[in-house]
């Protein structure tokens, strides 16, 4: 697993993605900052929330090559004849996803430095934001790397996993849309105001319920919570085995 | 000829049965694969569903350094000491706010959610917009009488119903509310909450009436420290047909800017005197009243041996000015006060009159000093041009007088008279909150004229300030850091990537 994550590592800074990936990112977050200071008010946990948001555009760069550009090579038959074992190609490729993410995250750590060289307060809602930050990227890095799995082509996987983590995104707003839909239908199927509001309701809260964004709201308030972030690791987890299931069919299918 | 055709029938019955047990262990492998992350979904959905519903609450840990999330140990202590079979409703008239960072719920809605964590089951917590479930107004208020409006939040347990305002959880920085704009600077949620659940279980001790009508000014601040303190809180408006209500226990003249009528005056005498009332006077010296004499609630008060002055007080000391330009001292507390306020801190105040004693001293009458300046305050008056003109030498003078017939116990009248307003004006309040030592001294002056021992008082809780330091930050620090972090170090990477992607592609 080490020799797959170092390689992945190092191959981020070997071709541009790394560099583009590192320039968009201090890009966005040095606007956000310097927006932040202008004002003269810097919540951190503001800038590190607004950045979970851009997420949808980073994690695509970073994954759509994991595995794509291997079967488009076709040197992902590797994973299969080497001694190394398929959930520890996976592994590796996300952790190495994921720290790049940390070098990103230098930006803000340079932020968070002159804030309180300023006078400017770095407080617990800020270090929640920053838990929030990587449990969440490490959940949409997993989906960037299953996306990434699905197909060799690597502009479809930052397709698919944008879209998904846009849908994401977007949970809210399509739970309220969810209510609606099923209060309309449930009012024209003639029930009260109560119940057809509640109906909608319900609706509205299973959707929401999906929403890891919703969930880590309250680190950004200096709540801490562990079921948010159990949320985000074992659906991590989940989006890991399905990309190794997808690999491991291949496997069988050959056979 | 018939060897060979057995021998192809038997490779094509070996191929076949190979072919067969292939496909058998793909299907075998695809069910294994379809079944595995079934049940890992399944797995994750019930842990996430564990921890979400039942024990996710107790792994929830309020980390803020003034712990602006949680419930104080007064307020758990209050609701450990209800009954068991206490249930108390609290509702919020509107949806569940989702994004309430910077909205006057940020500090409401994870604190009402430690309510209820905390309260063992006595508190629920929900949110219920009346314009979506028209039925919740009539199920929380059946007869129409609590006057409930979609964005507040009502309080119930049995049939009795307290509602809180959220605009009124908070103080406000009254120079920017001049100007109409709220910018929050003390969090009273979990006192505004907490003492919403005390009256609402233990009922209002008393009845205070605030005269309205002599003033500018708004009472809402003393409403909420008098609410605080069980007392229940109408006001009375200023006029001839004025006359105090039976059920008055503290008769309230808060910063009145103008005199009272005879026929008030007549009224008043006599809720002192043959119903042994409660009054507390506060009277500063403003732009409003400085023509002001007083003459009728001086003829009230002289029956306690007190008179409002005309005069302006002036501070000398040093040491008992707070900020000479801005016209604001401080006074000392007198010697019976002391311990009404922590650390026997000093009260703040701005233009002041003094507050005196008539001439003719009455022996029935019990009275002690209740704040004083310095010795080395003086007075001064203003003559006819409008000129201040210097009265009277150095020397101490009474900010507050606190008069009772002497020995005849429970049914004395109490009066209470300040030549200041910063103890209960609103743009005080606002701006130092209401664990500062004007607000708290006020507090244990009503308690002492009550006999109040059991109230919570639970302190304001200073926001959040993000602000970096002014001094430290001109327009070129903002243009240098906008330079480095919007276009040097993007650049550089994409500099750096470009001669990276350059090397590679001639390898």
């Amino acid at each position: 697993m080490l020799a797959v994550f170092k390689r992945e590592f190092l191959s981020y800074f070997r071709s541009p993605v790394g560099y583009v990936a590192l320039a968009l990112f201090s890009f966005l977050s040095g606007y956000i900052f310097v927006s932040l200071f202008g004002s003269g008010e810097v919540n951190l946990a503001v800038e590190i929330n607004l950045l979970t948001r851009y997420f949808m555009i980073i994690i695509p760069i970073i994954t759509m090559g994991l595995f794509s550009e291997d079967k488009k090579r076709g040197t992902e038959v590797l994973y299969y004849s080497s001694p190394v074992s398929l959930f520890s190609v996976v592994m590796g490729k996300f952790l190495a996803a994921l720290s790049l993410f940390a070098v990103l995250f230098v930006n803000v750590i340079i932020h968070m430095i002159i804030t309180a060289m300023y006078g400017g307060v770095v407080d617990i809602n800020a270090w929640g934001s920053v838990i929030v930050y990587f449990f969440l990227a490490a959940l949409f890095i997993a989906i960037g790397v299953f996306a990434s799995a699905l197909t060799d082509n690597q502009i479809i996987a930052a397709i698919i996993s944008f879209v998904i983590i846009l849908a994401i995104n977007l949970l809210s707003y399509i739970s309220g849309m969810a209510q609606s839909a099923a209060t309309t239908i449930a009012t024209s199927l003639g029930s009260d105001v109560d119940k057809v509001n509640t109906i909608g309701e319900r609706v509205a809260a299973v959707i929401n319920w999906f929403d890891p964004l919703e969930k880590t709201k309250n680190f950004l308030y200096g709540i801490f919570s562990v079921a948010p972030l159990i949320f985000c690791l074992s659906f991590t987890l989940v989006f890991l085995f399905l990309t190794y299931r997808v690999l491991e069919k291949k496997r069988w299918s050959q056979g | 000829m018939s060897e060979n055709k057995e021998m192809k029938n038997k490779e094509n019955k070996k191929e076949k049965g190979a072919k067969s047990s292939v496909d058998r262990r793909a299907l075998s492998l695809k069910v294994f694969s379809v079944t595995s992350v079934v049940i890992i979904l399944v797995i994750v959905l019930l842990i996430n569903v564990v921890f979400d519903k039942i024990i996710g609450k107790k792994l929830e840990f309020d980390f803020t350094s003034t712990e602006q999330n949680s419930v104080s140990e007064m307020t758990v202590d209050y609701i450990k000491s209800l009954p068991n079979d206490t249930h108390i409703r609290i509702v919020g008239l509107m949806d569940r706010p989702e994004d309430y960072r910077g909205t006057e719920y940020e500090y409401i809605v994870p604190l009402l959610d430690d309510y209820q964590k905390q309260s063992g089951g006595k508190i629920t917590v929900e949110y219920i917009d009346p314009e979506k479930h028209p039925s919740i107004t009539k199920e929380l208020d059946p007869k129409g009488v609590y006057d409930l409006q979609s964005n507040i939040f009502a309080l119930s347990c049995n049939g009795h119903v307290e509602t809180v305002v959220p605009l009124y959880c908070y103080n406000y920085d009254q120079e920017m509310l001049n100007y109409g704009q709220y910018v929050p600077t003390a969090n009273n949620v979990e006192s505004t909450f907490t003492n919403a659940i005390v009256n609402l279980t233990r009922g209002y001790t008393h009845k205070a009436y605030i005269v309205s009508g002599l003033d500018n000014h708004d009472d809402s601040q003393l409403q909420t420290i008098l609410n605080a303190l069980g007392f229940e809180v109408a006001e009375i408006p200023a006029s001839d047909s004025f006359t105090v209500p039976e059920d008055c226990d503290l008769l309230y003249l808060n910063n009145i800017d103008k005199d009272i009528t005879e026929s008030m005056y007549l009224a008043m005498d006599d809720y002192l005197q043959n119903t042994h009332g409660n009054l507390i006077v506060s009277a500063g010296f403003t732009q409003y009243n400085s023509t002001e004499s007083f003459d009728n609630l001086n003829l009230l008060l002289n029956k306690f041996n007190i008179a409002i002055s005309d005069e302006v007080l002036m501070e000398n000391d040093p040491s008992y000015i707070m900020d000479a330009n801005a016209g604001s001292y401080y006074a000392e507390l007198g010697g019976n006060y002391g311990g009404f306020t922590t650390n026997n801190e000093k009260v703040k105040y701005a233009s002041a009159r003094p507050i005196t004693t008539s001439d003719f001293n009455r022996q029935w009458i019990t009275q002690y000093p209740v704040l004083l300046t310095s010795s080395s305050a003086t007075t001064y008056a203003f003559d006819e041009n409008g000129t201040p003109v210097v009265h009277n030498n150095k020397n101490q003078f009474d900010l507050g007088l606190f008069s009772t017939y002497t020995d005849v116990g429970d049914k004395a009248p109490q009066v209470y008279v300040f030549g200041i307003t910063t103890l209960t004006d609103d743009a005080y309040i606002g701006s130092f909150g209401l664990s500062d030592a004007n607000a708290v001294f006020i507090r244990n002056i009503i308690r002492s004229m009550f006999g109040i021992e059991n109230s919570i008082d639970i302190p304001s809780r200073p926001l959040a300030n993000y602000s970096i330091n002014s001094d430290k930050v001109n327009q070129k620090t903002v243009s240098g850091i906008i330079f480095i972090f919007m276009v040097v170090i993007p650049l550089a990477f994409v500099i750096t990537g470009v001669v990276i992607y350059k090397k590679r592609k001639n390898l």
